[in-house]
C-alpha cells in the first residue's frame, strides 16, 4: 500500500515544471520580440546620433565647461599675481640742455610692489590638438622711485598701472602619467605699464612695454581625466577556502593617443592594454 | 517476504534517484531535446532582456535626451568591455573542496540597452567524477560612485552545455544543479570592477614665479591655486558601440 502511494508521488516531484522554456515557448518569444527590437534598435540610433569610439576610452569636454571653469578661476580673487619692483636704474632718462648747460633728468625704481588680477582668461576656439585662448591681466599700485631733475635729487610715489591683452595657445597632451595637460606655447607677450611721474616740477607719464615668456607665467595645467597605471581584477582564486574571489594587480598602459578638437569640443581617445603585475 | 520487500525498497530507492532528473522520463519520450531545448531557452532569455532594455532606453532618449548638450562625456568601448572579460579566459577556482571549474571562454553582446557577458566554464566534481560544461551569462551594470566608475557583474542564466548526441545523466543533472547554485553565489557576490579611470573634481593650477630683467626689473609671483567643481552624471547608456556616461559640471570654486 505504501509502495502504491510513495512511487506516483516520486514520480510527480520529480517530474515537475521543467526549469527552462519549452521549445515551442522559446520560439514565440524569439520571434515575437525580434521586429520589437528591430524597430526599437532603428529609433534609438536616430535619437543617439554618430557614436564611432575609434578608442577603447574616448573623452569629450565641451568649450563651454573649459570656459566655466576659467571663468570662475579668474573672477574668483583681484589679486592673482604679484608683482614686486627691483631696484632699475635708470627707468627713464632724457638728456637736456638749457643756456648751454646740459644735464640729464633721470629717474630709477627703488621699490614697489602691487597685484594683477585675471580679469579674464576665455577659450576662443579648438582646433586640432591646439587650444586658442587670450587672457587679459590689468592692475595698479605704487612705486617708489628717485632721481633728479635739472640736478635736483628727488624721490617720489608715482602711480603706476600695468596691463597685458594677449592671445595665447596652448598645446594639449597625454603625460607619461597618463594625464591631460594643457600647455602654453612659447611666446613672448607685452606687459604695459604706465608710471605717472610727478617728481618735483618733472610731470610725466613714463611709458614701457616689457616683454615676458608666456610659458614662465604659466603652468601646464592637468585636466581631470586621468588614467591609474593599475587595475585590480577579482578572479576565482587558486586555493580551496572560504574566499573564492581574490583581487590580483595589473598594469595598464596607455597607447595610441589621439587629441582632436570637434563641434567646440576637446576630444581625447586612446587604447588600453593589461599586464598581470 | 521480509528480504524480497527489502529488495523492493532498495530498488524503489534507486528508481527514485534516478526518477529525480527524469532520466526515465526522456527515455521514454525517446526525445533528445535538451540540447536544442537549453539553446532556445537561452536565446528567448536574452531576448526578453534586450526587448526590455530597449524599451527602458528608448524611453529615456526621447523623454531627455543629453548627448547632444553633455559638457562631459565618456565612452567606454565595445572592445575595451570586452578585453576586460577577456582577462578571465584560462582562470581557474574552486565552487567547493571537490569541484573545480575553470572558464574556457568569454564573449561580450553589447546592444543598445544592455550589456551580457557570457563565460563557458568547464566544472570538474573529483568526488563522483563529473565533468559539466555551462554558460554563465551575466548582465553588465555601470554606476559611478564618487569619482569612480564601477562594472557590476549579475548573473542571470545558467545552463548546461550538453554534449551534441547525449543527454544529461540523472547524475551530472544533479552535480550541474548544485554546480550552477555555486556559481551563481560566486557571480552574485563578485566584487565589483572599478575601471581605471579617475575623475578628479579639481584641476591644480601649479605656481608660477619668474624674474624680468628687462625695461622694469620685477619679479612675478603667482599661486597655487585649486579649481573644485562637482561632477553629476546625467546619463548612464549602454549602446552598441559601448557606454556612454554624460556628466554635467557645476558649483565651480576656487581654493
Amino acid at each position: 500500500m505504501k509502495l502504491l502511494i510513495i512511487i506516483p508521488f516520486l514520480f510527480l516531484i520529480s517530474c515537475s515544471k521543467p526549469e527552462f522554456y519549452s521549445i515551442e515557448q522559446s520560439e514565440y518569444i524569439i520571434n515575437s520580440s525580434r521586429p520589437k527590437i528591430d524597430s526599437l534598435n532603428l529609433l534609438i540610433n536616430k535619437l543617439k546620433g554618430n557614436i564611432s569610439p575609434e578608442r577603447d576610452l574616448s573623452i569629450k569636454i565641451r568649450n563651454q565647461v573649459l570656459n566655466k571653469l576659467l571663468r570662475t578661476f579668474a573672477f574668483n580673487r583681484n589679486d592673482d599675481i604679484s608683482i614686486t619692483f627691483q631696484q632699475t636704474k635708470p627707468v627713464f632718462s632724457e638728456n637736456k640742455s638749457t643756456i648751454g648747460i646740459n644735464y640729464t633728468n633721470l629717474v630709477n625704481i627703488d621699490t614697489g610692489g602691487l597685484k594683477l588680477d585675471i580679469k579674464s582668461l576665455a577659450v576662443d576656439k579648438l582646433l586640432n590638438r591646439n587650444l586658442y585662448a587670450t587672457i587679459e591681466l590689468e592692475g595698479s599700485g605704487q612705486v617708489s622711485v628717485s632721481g633728479k631733475y635739472a640736478g635736483i635729487p628727488a624721490s617720489a610715489s608715482p602711480k603706476i598701472d600695468l596691463y597685458l591683452k594677449e592671445p595665447v595657445v596652448f598645446d594639449m597632451q597625454i603625460t607619461p602619467q597618463n594625464t591631460l595637460s594643457i600647455k602654453p606655447l612659447s611666446k613672448k607677450v607685452i606687459l604695459k605699464s604706465k608710471i605717472s611721474l610727478k617728481l618735483l616740477q618733472w610731470e610725466i607719464p613714463i611709458y614701457k612695454e616689457i616683454p615676458l615668456e608666456i610659458t614662465e607665467l604659466l603652468k601646464p595645467i592637468e585636466f581631470p581625466l586621468s588614467i591609474k597605471s593599475d587595475i585590480l581584477f577579482p578572479l576565482p582564486t587558486q586555493t580551496i577556502g572560504d574566499n573564492k574571489i581574490e583581487m590580483v594587480p595589473y598594469i595598464i598602459e596607455t597607447r595610441d593617443c589621439i587629441i582632436n578638437s570637434t563641434d567646440n569640443a576637446l576630444d581625447v581617445r586612446f587604447n588600453v592594454s593589461f599586464q598581470k603585475k | 517476504m521480509k528480504y524480497i520487500k527489502q529488495i523492493l525498497h532498495f530498488i524503489i530507492f534507486i528508481l527514485s534517484f534516478n526518477i529525480q532528473s527524469c532520466f526515465v522520463l526522456k527515455e521514454m519520450t525517446g526525445t533528445n531535446i535538451d540540447e536544442i531545448q537549453f539553446s532556445k531557452a537561452r536565446q528567448a532569455k536574452i531576448h526578453e532582456i534586450q526587448l526590455n532594455s530597449l524599451e527602458k532606453l528608448a524611453a529615456r532618449l526621447q523623454k531627455s535626451n543629453q548627448m547632444a548638450t553633455e559638457d562631459i562625456s565618456f565612452t567606454v568601448s565595445r572592445d575595451f568591455l570586452s578585453k576586460i572579460i577577456k582577462q578571465y579566459i584560462g582562470t581557474s577556482g574552486w565552487l567547493d573542496k571537490d569541484t573545480r571549474f575553470t572558464i574556457e571562454k568569454t564573449e561580450l553582446t553589447l546592444q543598445n540597452g544592455s550589456g551580457i557577458a557570457s563565460f563557458s566554464i568547464q566544472a570538474f566534481n573529483s568526488f563522483y567524477k563529473v565533468e559539466v560544461d555551462l554558460v554563465m551569462d551575466c548582465l553588465m551594470n555601470f554606476r559611478i560612485d564618487t569619482t569612480d566608475i564601477f562594472i557590476e557583474i549579475e548573473p542571470f542564466n545558467i545552463i548546461p552545455v550538453v554534449k551534441t548526441g547525449l543527454i544529461l545523466s540523472g547524475t551530472e543533472e544533479i552535480i550541474s544543479n548544485l554546480i550552477k547554485i555555486n556559481l551563481h553565489n560566486i557571480g552574485r557576490n563578485l566584487p565589483n570592477l572599478k575601471l581605471p579611470v579617475e575623475m578628479k573634481d579639481t584641476i591644480l593650477v601649479k605656481s608660477a614665479n619668474m624674474v624680468v630683467a628687462d625695461k622694469i626689473n620685477m619679479i612675478i609671483n603667482s599661486p597655487e591655486r585649486n579649481i573644485s567643481y562637482n561632477f553629476k552624471i546625467k546619463e548612464i547608456l549602454i549602446l552598441e558601440e559601448g557606454v556612454y556616461f554624460s556628466l554635467s559640471v557645476d558649483k565651480v570654486g576656487v581654493r
